[in-house]
């Protein structure tokens, strides 16, 4: 049977948050699984609701993976970048986030405003849509890219596309719908994007991914490119990357 | 120690005359049934008492009182009974009850009855009047600014809750030490004679229990120490703990449910139902309201709004309405005079499963179709009916919050019955209020039954296949969430067939076919134009564009094909017009538009019928 997590509906989350911020880091008493706020819910079916154990799970290994990358200690711009590689790599196969649940705004909302807005304040400071559940939100978006961007369990390089992809292509790639949505489409254009900036070299990719973004998505109302033949989806998209 | 013993007075008509039996009759037929009508007359009264910068916190109780408590009833409270046969035998046969149950209404963090307790004695300087306009004064106009009530007649709701018409109110003053506690019992009644001196000496029917005042025999209430032991005796909440604010006891509830714990669940509905705007979690505390709903010694859980179906769906329209931001809010005005009169917003989402809080006779509909009406202060004063959407797995929600601008507010609470429960615009003098309200409650009507008159998208026969939106639609009911922010179609811009509308328009364009030329292929897409009375419509414009992920694609450069519109044609075949825009000379029916479209890429079009020629 699979976990149920824990809910907080946007507008509880929004005054958790405010209240979060309002009193500040040091206020905050820390993160304990058997007194969540009182607006967090639960399906009411379809599985049972996760033990005070899986979440301190969750919490110490989140805070394990911020503290290897300076969480409290820097801020330093690669150490995040790293820090997000990580955390996808990790959220994407964390068994907890395995089932619809991890689909659902709410549950990121919990996440990282109830067992994490420390990791969150580091990592983001104060804007509160890293906190309230959708595709900005810190820990969701990362869950999204591990998702998106997984090569499967037997590549060598299995998780290679979230480091070397840029922060702009990340999000090029998962805050479009069409594309985030479809591993397969999301892979191969991650792919491309690599044999891309090899040829045109990173600086240049900001404007030919926007190019290139725009024009799969105008392709794609009109063909399924998910099912293409591998070779020629990868023909396609190293026209739109101008390769 | 010895509990004191209060004393009875009944009052007598003043030489002028007083207003009597006919106390009962003011609520006039509430459309509420009784006990949805005290929790919100009850629940109204103490919003209007939560002046001390904080929300109210309110408990309402249904109790059994137990042996020690019935006998203070009996024998301290209401030791003597009036002389009227009628009332006596109903205070007596409500005592005898087994057992004796009775409805509290309890406040925390408010006022309290605060003021002088005769409304013949009020000394020059006050302002406070609280306690003579709940306790003695029938119909005294508000004070409380943009408060909820608006008359003192909506108390009498408490008295009908009571199967001898009789309240015991225990209250304490904000601005009064521990000691101001004031405990008084009051039953309302026939009014009856009584022989004195060869004359008749008339009463009115009304009857105070306090301490009588030994020089006009007014009871006035009990206080102090007395006050305390003998309120804490009967059970009510504990004054020196949880500071001031006002307990109300209604005593021998009538219910017309067997099981008192309906009774709870209909008491937690009513709240819902009428102050939901009041109970949501993002409200600052100030105006929240914190309820607690209690059936002897058990607290019954009232649900947050947002966490229950349908309220949910109208705290979404709620958050829109506040923030005049959400997917379909509209700004209500009146033209003449030029008057921003209040915000509709509505939402519509997919109908989550019901969680039933009362087994029969349940408040809240299956399926949602209406606006909530509301003035600044957030109260639900009704709910009006719309038209359902036509498919029954989804439901809407609209919101409708008055102007807060003094002269609209006090428009609308003038026109307000009674039981605050209806906004009839009859019960104002000719004038800009009465339009108001009329204009409101017009374009709210119309809005309300345009919501479930949108057509379906037009089926075509032939090569679709099965269509699939109804296995979509039980697909996408698997999932809970209400908030459906994603592609919808926005309201219709008119209303059904038949009748003409206020404005031409022409249908969204739908896809026909594709044509194949020499060079390039063209889509060609249909529209319904209709005419309005006056033929006002003068030009048809259409604008093609990308279709991109269930939408258009409104940025065009870098690359992106640039699809356009070729012809417009009327359906009967012949071509009038090249390039988007058509001059229309009065003319209405179906018409056919031409777009080139680009390599590789799907389009769409927009038409819109314009009043005016032009100039291209």
């Amino acid at each position: 049977m699979s976990l149920l997590l824990p809910r907080l509906p946007g507008p509880a989350c929004e005054s958790v948050i405010r209240d979060f911020l309002e009193h500040g880091l040091e206020r905050w008493r820390g993160f304990d699984p058997a007194n969540l706020p009182v607006s967090v819910r639960f399906a009411a079916t379809g599985g049972t609701p996760v033990g005070t154990s899986e979440l301190e799970e969750l919490r110490a290994d989140l805070e394990e993976l911020a503290r290897a990358h300076g969480f409290g200690v820097t801020n330093d711009r690669n150490s995040l970048a790293a820090f997000d590689a990580k955390v996808a790599a990790w959220l994407a196969q964390a068994e907890l986030f395995s089932t619809g649940e991890a689909l659902r705004d709410d549950v990121w909302s919990f996440v990282s405003a109830v067992v994490a807005p420390d990791i969150v304040h580091w990592r983001f400071g104060a804007a509160i849509e890293r906190y309230i559940g959708g595709v900005r939100n810190t820990f969701q978006r990362l869950w999204m890219r591990g998702r998106a961007l997984d090569r499967g369990p037997d590549h060598p390089e299995r998780w290679k596309l979230l480091t070397k992809l840029t922060e702009d292509a990340l999000v090029q790639i998962t805050e479009r719908p069409s594309i985030g949505s479809d591993p397969v489409l999301a892979r191969a254009v991650g792919e491309a994007w690599i044999r891309a900036s090899e040829i045109h070299g990173k600086s240049a990719m900001e404007s030919i991914m926007r190019r290139a973004i725009l024009g799969i998505r105008i392709r794609n109302e009109v063909r399924s490119l998910a099912d293409l033949r591998p070779d020629n989806l990868a023909d396609i998209l190293n026209q739109m990357f101008e390769i | 120690m010895t509990e004191p013993i209060m004393q009875l007075h009944s009052e007598p008509y003043g030489s002028t005359g007083n207003i009597g039996e006919n106390f009962r009759r003011l609520l006039g037929a509430p459309t509420l049934d009784p006990l949805q009508t005290v929790i919100r007359e009850s629940v109204q009264n103490i919003a209007d008492a939560a002046k001390l910068g904080k929300g109210p916190e309110m408990l309402i109780r249904i109790r059994t009182l137990e042996a020690a408590q019935r006998d203070i009833l009996e024998h301290h409270v209401l030791a003597e009974l009036p002389a009227e046969p009628t009332s006596n035998r109903q205070i007596r046969e409500t005592l005898d009850e087994d057992p004796l149950v009775v409805l509290e209404v309890c406040d925390f963090g408010t006022v309290g009855l605060g003021g002088p307790t005769r409304s013949d004695r009020i000394p020059v300087g006050t302002k406070l009047t609280d306690f003579i306009d709940f306790l003695r004064n029938i119909g005294t106009p508000r004070d409380t600014g943009h408060g909820g009530g608006t008359y003192g007649f909506g108390k009498v709701a408490l008295y009908r809750a009571s199967s001898c018409s009789t309240l015991i109110v225990d209250t304490l003053p904000h601005d009064a030490g521990p000691d101001d506690r004031r405990l008084i019992g009051c039953h309302v009644g026939r009014s009856f004679e009584i022989p004195e001196d060869d004359m008749l000496r008339r009463f009115t029917g009304r009857h105070w229990w306090g301490v009588r005042d030994p020089e006009d025999g007014v009871a006035d209430p009990m206080t102090g120490v007395s006050a305390d032991a003998l309120a804490n005796a009967l059970g009510f909440p504990d004054r020196r703990h949880r500071g001031s604010g006002t307990s109300i006891m209604m005593v021998g509830f009538q219910t017309e449910d067997k099981d008192l714990s309906v009774s709870a669940g209909r008491i937690i509905e009513s709240l819902l139902w009428n102050f939901w705007p009041r109970m949501m979690a993002d409200l600052p505390a100030s105006r929240r309201f914190r309820c607690t709903v209690m059936l002897e010694d058990e607290v019954i859980p009232v649900p947050e709004p947002e966490s229950l179906a349908p309220f949910d769906l109208f705290c979404k329209a709620m958050r829109a309405a506040r923030h005049s931001e959400g997917n379909d809010v509209r700004h209500i005005e009146s033209l003449r005079p030029i008057k921003s009169l209040g915000t509709l917003a509505v939402e519509k989402g997919l109908k989550s499963p019901r969680r039933h809080l009362v087994p029969t006779d349940s408040l809240v509909p299956d399926q949602l179709h209406h606006i909530a009406l509301m003035r600044p202060v957030e109260l639900v004063v009704k709910y009006l009916e719309g038209n359902p959407l036509p498919d029954e797995r989804l439901e809407w929600a609209g919101v409708f919050l008055a102007s807060d601008e003094d002269e609209v507010e006090r428009a609308f609470a003038d026109s307000e019955p009674p039981a605050h429960d209806d906004w009839i615009p009859d019960n104002l003098p000719k004038g800009n209020e009465k339009s108001y309200v009329n204009i409101a409650l017009r374009r709210l009507r119309e809005a309300a039954s345009e919501m479930g008159l949108q057509p379906a998208p037009a089926a075509k026969d032939g090569d679709d296949g099965p269509p699939l939106a109804r296995l979509a639609g039980r697909l996408g009911s698997v999932l809970e969430n209400v908030g459906g922010d994603g592609a919808s179609r926005r309201r219709a811009t008119g209303g059904g067939r038949g009748s003409r509308p206020k404005r031409a328009r022409a249908t969204r364009p739908v896809f026909e076919h594709l044509e194949v030329r020499k060079d390039h292929k063209i889509a060609v897409f249909s529209t319904e134009l209709t005419q309005d009375a006056k033929r006002s419509g003068a030009v048809l414009q259409a604008t093609a564009a990308v279709a991109i992920e269930g939408t258009k694609l409104d940025r065009f450069g870098e690359g992106a094909p640039n699809p356009e519109v070729i012809s417009i044609r009327w359906a009967d075949g012949e071509e009038v017009a090249k390039g988007a825009v058509l001059a229309l000379a009065g003319r209405e029916g179906g018409l056919e538009i031409c777009v080139r479209v680009p390599e590789d890429c799907a389009v769409t079009v927009e038409v819109e019928v314009l009043e005016e020629a032009v100039s291209r």
